[in-house]
């Protein structure tokens, strides 16, 4: 049973394409990419502010609990995503994958193509990259990162 | 799931690598076994069929008969193919991708047999051509800003540090830094900051010439220099040639030899004197110990691939390793060592990927690739026949004729006979490998057969249904045409459109299917043994070439001696009459086809 509710918030943008099931909460002024799915099957999802979900994303909620994204963060293309709890400014980069109960801190970085484990909590500021497996290292300084993130929001506006 | 992925199927040529050094064909790799490991390159030139050593388990009393014998059952497992199940082989099996072709030897050369030759430097970065006279003095690395992040080792990019704003001056200013798109790792952790944007290479080289090794470095050849002015060894000249008569090279020889025995006996050496290390490198081992033995977490630790990237200090702190400068890749040609025929030559700019000359073997030999037939048993299960289909692809313009064998099965106690292998090469030999009874038993040495015949034994049957076959040839309105160009096959069918294709239940002559310029051919196999199952097979394939045509009009041949000149020959309608001089062309190799794991039948 699942229950289509569905509120945005002000300067919101969600293309037409998009699939989106069960309750689901947008916050004000995050974009949503046409193909992008946000099934929110057994519990709800709050997304917060300012937030891109690219084409081909998967955000799903297998849990009861609730699925809480923060604000301005980016989910490149085709990344998937379960978690729990995903803080702000982070950066899931293209078919990444965010698996089972993991909670993820802010200003992380999950690289391209690499998966976090079942139920794991990702500290604020990790970049986790790597070809084969998943390394992780403390990143510092992102002053043109919130400038950037700006101008795309901008930019996919108009 | 079973790890039947982990094997492929997969068809792999064999190239008869010549050796250019063998002066003695009998002599070949027939030594002692001893040497067998190092002599897997003394080939018989003249035949294609490469004999390697057997395995190397032979105990080295070797009595002289033993060796002939030995030259005679490698010869004999040269010719039916069997050598190639062995493991030494591998070294000679490549894909087709990897092969190329002399036209002038009119035979397959491998990566191995061609001598390759550089071509140009260029960086992989920034793609800029670096001149072959700079590139030793910058040490076969980008000399522009192309630098490899010390953690990932991919490429760094230059950042400013400040965003320009509209407020701003135009240009963004600050220090500029280094930092990695793919672990955001950045220059700033380590302290390197640059002024300008542009030719990094040049401001770290200042901060470099102060490292202690390279201080240290420059004194030490200060000092030996000193010496070296002293007594020079009178080297070498570069090339003997230079030297008019006999006597002067003869001179110059006798100094040489003469010089090293008087200077050694002047003790000129002594002047070398004490040389005092000018820079004193701290020898901080121990507090390198009491660091890594108070670690809480290893996260500051090099990794060793980090640390080959700094390979004159390796530090095992991961701050004290630098961005290194990336290295420069090169573009190479190949050559045919035999007949010095290029076969590869690529273009000299960096960006380009294309080639002058590309000779590679895709164009000339046949390609053979392994097709699934429905509703067959896949994979492979022991004692249980099953069928595929071997198609040939023709690259050629002329239509060529395949002939196919594979090596003869024989039982453990039983050898092959000569007469049977030196006929299986040239005819178009049927050899359906049933149980072939050949040969007379010869008395000595069984236990060393059965050694070969562990190692190189197809393990399974293998039946060849159409073994002599045609296959058409290639012309460019292929690619755009999808209708069948007609085939043998189809005698008693009406010929409707596509639809008609030479289907299974047409075995008239084995043939599968025969469309524009391949062919298809049906294998059936019993594996016998559990493992991977790999069998080899003899290609001979023949075309009529149509070079060396001889124009009447331009005088090469008179009127009188053109004879009748056959419709196929002159396809070419033309005026002038021309007389094609038909060279059949023959050519054959070896391959070795894998068809991956079998099965026991019980795990079904």
């Amino acid at each position: 049973m699942s229950r289509n509710r569905i509120t945005a918030g002000p300067r919101a943008v969600i293309c037409q394409e998009t699939y989106l099931q069960g309750e689901i909460s947008i916050g004000a002024g995050t974009v949503l990419h046409p193909q992008c799915r946000i099934v929110a099957e057994k519990g709800p999802i709050y997304i917060g502010k300012n937030n891109i979900i690219e084409e081909n994303v998967t955000i799903f909620n297998k849990n009861a609990s609730p699925l809480v994204i923060g604000d301005e963060n980016v989910f490149e293309v085709g990344c998937y995503v379960e978690g729990a709890h995903i803080g702000n400014n982070n950066i899931v980069e293209a078919r990444a994958k965010v698996l089972g109960t993991t909670t993820i801190g802010h200003h992380c970085i999950i690289g391209a193509a690499c998966a976090t484990e079942v139920n794991e909590t990702i500290s604020d500021m990790t970049v986790v990259y790597g070809s084969k497996s998943n390394r992780r290292q403390q990143s510092e300084v992102f002053p043109t990162q919130a400038a950037l993130h700006a101008r795309h929001l901008d930019y996919l506006r108009e | 799931m079973s790890a039947v992925s982990s094997l492929p199927p997969f068809v792999h040529y064999y190239c008869a690598c010549p050796d250019l050094g063998a002066n003695n064909t009998t002599q070949d790799p027939r030594r002692s076994p001893e040497e067998s490991t190092s002599s897997k390159k003394d080939l018989d030139p003249l035949d294609e069929k490469a004999a390697t050593t057997p395995t190397s388990s032979i105990t080295s009393q070797q009595s002289q008969q033993r060796d002939q014998l030995k030259d005679q059952t490698s010869i004999d497992a040269s010719a039916t193919g069997r050598h190639l199940l062995s493991t030494q082989a591998s070294n000679y099996l490549y894909p087709l991708s990897r092969l190329y072709f002399c036209e002038d030897c009119h035979q397959i050369r491998c990566p191995s047999c061609v001598q390759d030759e550089i071509v140009s430097y260029y960086c992989p970065n920034c793609l800029f051509e670096v001149p072959t006279a700079s590139v030793k003095s910058e040490k076969n690395r980008c000399a522009r800003n192309c630098f490899q992040c010390p953690i990932c080792q991919n490429t760094l990019s230059v950042v400013a540090a400040q965003e320009a704003t509209p407020s701003s001056t135009p240009a963004s200013t600050g220090p500029y830094f280094l930092s990695c798109n793919v672990c955001r790792w950045n220059s700033k952790e380590i302290d390197m900051t640059f002024e300008k944007p542009t030719s990094l290479a040049l401001q770290l080289q200042k901060t470099e010439e102060t490292l202690p090794d390279a201080k240290e470095f420059d004194n030490l050849k200060d000092h030996l220099e000193k010496h070296l002015r002293l007594n020079v060894p009178p080297t070498l000249p570069t090339s003997f040639l230079s030297f008019s008569s006999s006597g002067a090279f003869s001179k110059m020889m006798g100094s040489h030899l003469h010089h090293d025995s008087q200077s050694q006996q002047q003790g000129k050496l002594d002047d070398l004197g004490s040389y005092e290390p000018a820079v004193h490198v701290p020898d901080d081992d121990s507090k390198l110990v009491d660091n890594l033995m108070s670690l809480r977490t290893v996260d500051q630790v090099s990794t060793l691939t980090q640390r080959f990237s700094q390979l004159h200090d390796q530090p095992y702190q991961l701050n004290h390793i630098h961005p290194q400068r990336i290295h420069l890749c090169i573009k190479r040609s190949k050559r045919c060592r035999t007949c010095r025929h290029i076969l590869i030559k690529p273009e000299q700019k960096a960006q380009a990927t294309r080639f002058k000359i590309k000779l590679v073997a895709m164009n000339y030999i046949p390609t053979i690739s392994i097709v699934k037939l429905p509703r067959k048993t896949w994979p492979l299960q022991q004692g249980i026949p099953t069928q595929f289909v071997l198609k040939f692809t023709n690259p050629l313009y002329e239509e060529m004729n395949i002939t196919l064998a594979t090596p003869q099965m024989q039982k453990k106690s039983v050898l092959l006979s000569k007469e049977d292998n030196k006929s299986s090469d040239n005819e178009s030999s049927d050899n359906e490998s049933s149980d072939n009874e050949s040969s007379d038993n010869e008395s000595s040495d069984n236990d060393y057969n059965e050694q070969i015949e562990g190692v190189t034994q197809i393990r399974g049957k293998v039946t060849l249904l159409s073994p002599h076959f045609t296959v058409g040839a290639y012309n460019e309105t292929i690619e755009y045409d999808d209708e069948m160009y007609p085939t043998g096959n189809m005698r008693g069918r009406s010929a409707y459109g596509s639809g008609s294709r030479g289907l299974s239940s047409s075995w008239i002559n084995g043939v599968h299917e025969k469309r524009n310029n391949y062919t298809s051919i049906i294998v059936e196999v019993i594996p016998e043994q559990t493992g991977e199952f790999q069998f080899p097979l003899l290609v001979t394939y023949n075309y009529k070439s149509d070079e060396d045509r001889m124009d009447v009009s331009s005088g090469d041949i008179d009127v009188e001696d053109i004879e009748s000149v056959d419709d196929e020959g002159s396809r070419k309608a033309n005026s002038s009459m021309r007389l094609d001089d038909d060279r059949i062309k023959s050519y054959s190799f070896w391959c070795l086809i894998g068809l991956g794991e079998v099965t026991s039948a019980e795990s079904i």
